[in-house]
């Protein structure tokens, strides 16, 4: 699960910076925003994980 | 003789073992020592005088900088020679001098020469030979090459060394740190693919921001699967409220991103 988000931030990431450089602002910036949120359920799963072992 | 020899390098009460040792004579080691000193001081020196030539002395001399921005650019070459005289003395006061105060100064002198208009002047051959200057300058004063090889066998071992691991990180765990370095990568990499000037800053902002998330992100999964695993609880799924939260969240703002997407196309 924890490589499934992180592959949705990388994603995200990317296309934002795709995006950006085609000119679509407010596209890239919700794409961080798909990033970050990826990233901030990854952090938070991991904790989960972590308490689990 | 079994008093340990005192060497006397730049005003330093230098111990450079016993004399009772196998190994050259005092006067040698002390030659030695004082050698490996300088050349340590040379290296830090010279790169710092190397990254400055390449990407602060060109603001020293183009006509469009102005005065003030020529002052900053020519003395912040300054505090990058001096520090490194002073790693003999005191490794801390030299690091504040040689490299905090220095990349202060040079980073004042590229604001005011952005002010300027000046920094859009600079081509791709000389950012990325600027790149590589800079990469070379913070090998140059990266722990533990700045220090005399004297001063690293005599410090103690959780100075130099870190705390030893206790066990090795599984393949999987490597693996996934190196997925994430090249993701990092690829992000700064297609943050240079935005040619306008307004929006260049901002793409550069968001490049290196998703970087350092990514490669944080890809260490916290590796030191996770680096860990040994209870043998009672191998599982599920490692969700609770707060990450389905989030998870929803994250499919609105994608639902949000497609839509977007679709409206503009």
């Amino acid at each position: 699960m924890l490589l499934v988000l992180f592959a949705v931030a990388v994603v995200a990431f990317v296309l934002a910076l795709l995006t950006l450089a085609q000119g679509d602002d407010m596209t890239a910036i919700v794409l961080c925003v798909v990033g970050a949120l990826s990233l901030r359920a990854l952090h938070q799963a991991a904790k989960v994980a972590e308490a689990a072992r | 003789m079994s008093a340990d020899v005192e060497a006397q390098v730049d005003g330093l009460d230098v111990s450079v073992g016993s004399a009772d040792d196998d190994g050259p004579p005092p006067s040698v080691r002390r030659i030695a020592y004082a050698v490996r000193l300088r050349s340590t001081t040379l290296r830090c020196t010279l790169a710092a005088v190397g990254a400055w030539a390449i990407t602060v002395a060109p603001l020293v001399f183009i006509g469009r900088s102005s005065g003030l921005t020529r002052l900053v650019a020519l003395i912040s070459i300054l505090p990058g020679i001096a520090g490194p005289q002073l790693i003999a003395r005191s490794q801390k006061v030299a690091r504040h001098v040689g490299v905090t105060v220095f990349l202060a100064a040079v980073l004042l002198g590229w604001g005011l020469a952005s002010n300027d208009q000046t920094l859009a002047t600079v081509d791709i051959f000389r950012a990325v030979l600027g790149a590589i200057a800079w990469t070379v300058f913070g090998l140059a004063w990266s722990h533990p090459w700045s220090v005399p090889d004297v001063d690293l066998a005599r410090a103690p071992e959780g100075e130099t060394m870190g705390l030893k691991p206790r066990r090795m990180p599984p393949g999987y765990a490597v693996g996934v740190a190196a997925i994430g370095a090249a993701c990092a990568l690829l992000c700064l990499g297609l943050g240079w693919l935005i040619d306008d000037s307004h929006r260049a800053v901002f793409a550069q902002a968001i490049s290196v921001a998703s970087a350092i998330a990514l490669l944080t992100s890809a260490s916290t999964i590796a030191v996770i699967a680096g860990k040994e695993r209870s043998s009672r609880r191998r599982s599920a799924l490692p969700v609770n409220r707060k990450v389905v939260t989030t998870l929803v969240l994250t499919a609105v703002a994608m639902a949000v991103a497609v839509a977007l997407y679709m409206i503009r196309s």
